[in-house]
Parts: structure tokens; C-alpha cells; sequence
């Protein structure tokens, strides 16, 4: 005999598990579905601008980056997050990063970047002001976020620039 | 059913007939089961992920598109080295709500010290206003930080919003939830 709350019962049980086993495998798929290294290249353009404002230095500069991000979608990625850091490491201190531009991709077709001069989105500015002479790491940052499951953090494409030493 | 012949099993262990007594018994044992059951996957995750609060639903849209209201993220305190692009959780002194946003900038001071600075992705600025500003706070530190976000479900979170914001939610919710769990099982 089965009453009307052990038919309830029983289905929400099994949509339960049913769910949380569709959520646990197309967690797992994601990640062996994503095995492409995506082509990835930046290059400084110029340093726009280098100026001391308000007693602290500022930089504004301008980055070329090329992307193509088609392969790394599959069924489980929501979006992807790419971001560009400027690395550095001043003297005396610990390592230092600083994002100075992002932008999210939504789907397959935004996937390709084609930027030319692109300007910083962040002011590039240092903690203690220390950014004279120091030379400045731009790396391609992205973060693929999925529908469900796992957040994947990677980088690629490293450019080298050094800051004036005066302003 | 292997749980019915288990719990059979404990009710002759302690004399007890298989009457009406005996089979309420079982229910409560039943349902006993998947409260611990629930409890032992969330102790586990606080343990393999060295934080209390292992689990957070999104209660804000600034990290749209990205997170919306009632997403569930899942939260490590594992690494207490942090660096741009990870999603943190982190409270200040001004303001108690945990709050989820990325890192967007890490500075080591003269003293090795991380500073910290966040954004959500969906806000146009900086955090600042967010921290304790007023006591000279204008970056996060190690000790703000409750972990990183290392997985995500869509929605699921949007009950519990619910029995928070909405006053009746939660004694239906228990209604249910009690009747189910008494009548529910064969």
C-alpha cells in the first residue's frame, strides 16, 4: 500500500538524488573537458601615461592582445572571467599584482579578442608608490567559471616591459 | 530495503515487537538517518576545508553575471596565500555580512604583510567603501579573509533566502518537512 505521502516521498527522494548525481558528473565532465591551451599573446603598445598625482605615481598604458577562447567552451562553462595583471617585484618587498583590465565572455561567438592599444581599465598604482624603474610583468589572467562545479583559475602569455625611471 | 532490515534488527536487539510502537520507532530512526547523514557531508566538508562555514549563498547581485541571488559557492580556507582573479569571502569590522568578491589587486607591504584589495565583478568600483575606511582600513588582510570559492551550483540556495526573508517560509517548510519524514517512509 502506498499513501499519498510515500508517493510524494518517493519522488522528491529520487529527484534529489537523480540531481545531486547530474550535478556530481557534469562537475567531473567539466573538468576533463576542458584539456585546450587557448591561443594567447600580449604585447605592450605604449606607455600613455606616467604621472605623479596626489603624491602617488599612476601609469596608463596601453596593451595589444590577441585571444581566442572558442575551445575552452564546453556544456559546463557559465562564462569565462580573462583578466590582464601587471606583476612586479620591488625591491625589499614581496611580490606584487595588480589586475588592470577584465572583461567577461559570455558565449563562443565573443570568444575572440582582438584588442590594439587597449588602455587600463584599473590605474596601475603601487602600495608604498614604488613603481619607478620597475619592471612590469603583463600576464593573461582567466578564470572559467561553469554552470556547475568547479572554478579553474589559469594564465598564460607573459610580456615584459620596465617603467621610466623618472617622471 | 537493507535500512528496514537493519532497523529491524536494533528493534529485536532491544525486545521490542514489531507493533505500531515499534514501527514509529523506526521512522523517527529513518528519518534520524538522513538529518546525520546531512550532517556528516557538511562536517566533512568544514574538515577537508579547514573553515566553519564550508558553504555560502549568494545573497547580492554584485557579482553578476557571473553569481546571482540564491547561487550556493563553496568556500576553502586551505591556502592563506591569496592572488588576483580568486573569488574570496571576507568580512570587515563595518559590516558583518560576508561578502563574495574578487581580488583584484594583492600588494606585499615592507613587512611581508598581504594587502588586499576586491571588487565585484558586477560593481564598477573598488571595495574601499566597503571597508572600514574610516580607521585608516583601505585593503583587505589575511585575517578579513574566510577562503576562496572553489565550486559553484546555480539556485539551490534559493530556499534558504526564502526562510530568511520570509517570515512564514520556515514553519511551512518544517510542516512539510515533518510530515514527509513521518508519513513519507514505507
Amino acid at each position: 500500500m502506498h499513501t499519498f505521502f510515500q508517493r510524494i516521498h518517493q519522488f522528491l527522494g529520487f529527484l534529489l538524488s537523480t540531481t545531486i548525481f547530474i550535478i556530481i558528473v557534469n562537475s567531473i565532465s567539466g573538468l576533463y573537458l576542458d584539456d585546450s591551451e587557448p591561443e594567447i599573446s600580449i604585447q605592450l603598445n605604449k606607455i600613455h601615461e606616467f604621472k605623479n598625482n596626489a603624491r602617488t605615481d599612476r601609469a596608463v598604458i596601453g596593451f595589444d592582445l590577441h585571444a581566442d577562447f572558442t575551445s575552452t567552451f564546453n556544456w559546463n562553462v557559465k562564462q569565462i572571467f580573462v583578466f590582464v595583471t601587471a606583476e612586479y617585484q620591488p625591491e625589499g618587498r614581496g611580490k606584487s599584482e595588480v589586475v588592470i583590465w577584465d572583461h567577461i565572455i559570455r558565449s563562443k561567438e565573443e570568444a575572440v579578442l582582438d584588442l590594439v592599444d587597449q588602455k587600463n581599465k584599473y590605474v596601475l598604482v603601487d602600495y608604498e608608490n614604488d613603481l619607478r624603474g620597475q619592471i612590469i610583468n603583463l600576464t593573461v589572467n582567466w578564470d572559467v567559471m561553469p554552470l556547475n562545479g568547479f572554478l579553474r583559475l589559469k594564465k598564460h602569455g607573459k610580456t615584459q616591459f620596465t617603467l621610466p625611471e623618472k617622471i | 530495503m537493507k535500512m528496514k532490515k537493519i532497523n529491524q534488527k536494533i528493534l529485536t536487539f532491544f525486545g521490542i515487537e514489531n507493533t505500531s510502537i515499534a514501527r514509529s520507532i523506526m521512522k523517527f530512526t529513518e528519518v534520524g538517518l538522513v538529518f546525520a547523514m546531512g550532517l556528516f557531508v557538511w562536517e566533512l566538508l568544514k574538515l577537508l576545508m579547514q573553515t566553519e562555514g564550508p558553504v555560502v549563498v549568494v545573497m547580492s547581485g554584485s557579482m553578476e553575471p557571473g553569481f546571482s541571488r540564491g547561487d550556493i559557492l563553496f568556500i576553502s580556507n586551505r591556502n592563506h596565500h591569496y592572488k588576483s582573479g580568486q573569488i574570496v569571502v571576507f568580512k570587515t569590522t563595518q559590516q558583518n555580512i560576508p561578502v563574495v568578491h574578487r581580488i583584484i589587486s594583492v600588494f606585499t607591504d615592507a613587512n611581508g604583510k598581504e594587502k588586499i584589495l576586491t571588487k565585484g565583478d558586477f560593481n564598477k568600483y573598488p571595495d574601499q567603501s566597503l571597508y572600514d575606511h574610516k580607521n585608516g582600513q583601505y585593503f583587505l588582510e589575511q585575517e578579513h579573509i574566510h577562503g576562496v570559492i572553489w565550486g559553484y551550483i546555480p539556485k539551490i540556495g534559493s530556499l534558504s533566502l526564502l526562510a530568511n526573508e520570509k517570515n512564514y517560509f520556515k514553519p511551512i517548510g518544517f510542516i512539510l518537512i515533518a510530515i514527509l519524514g513521518f508519513f513519507g517512509f514505507e
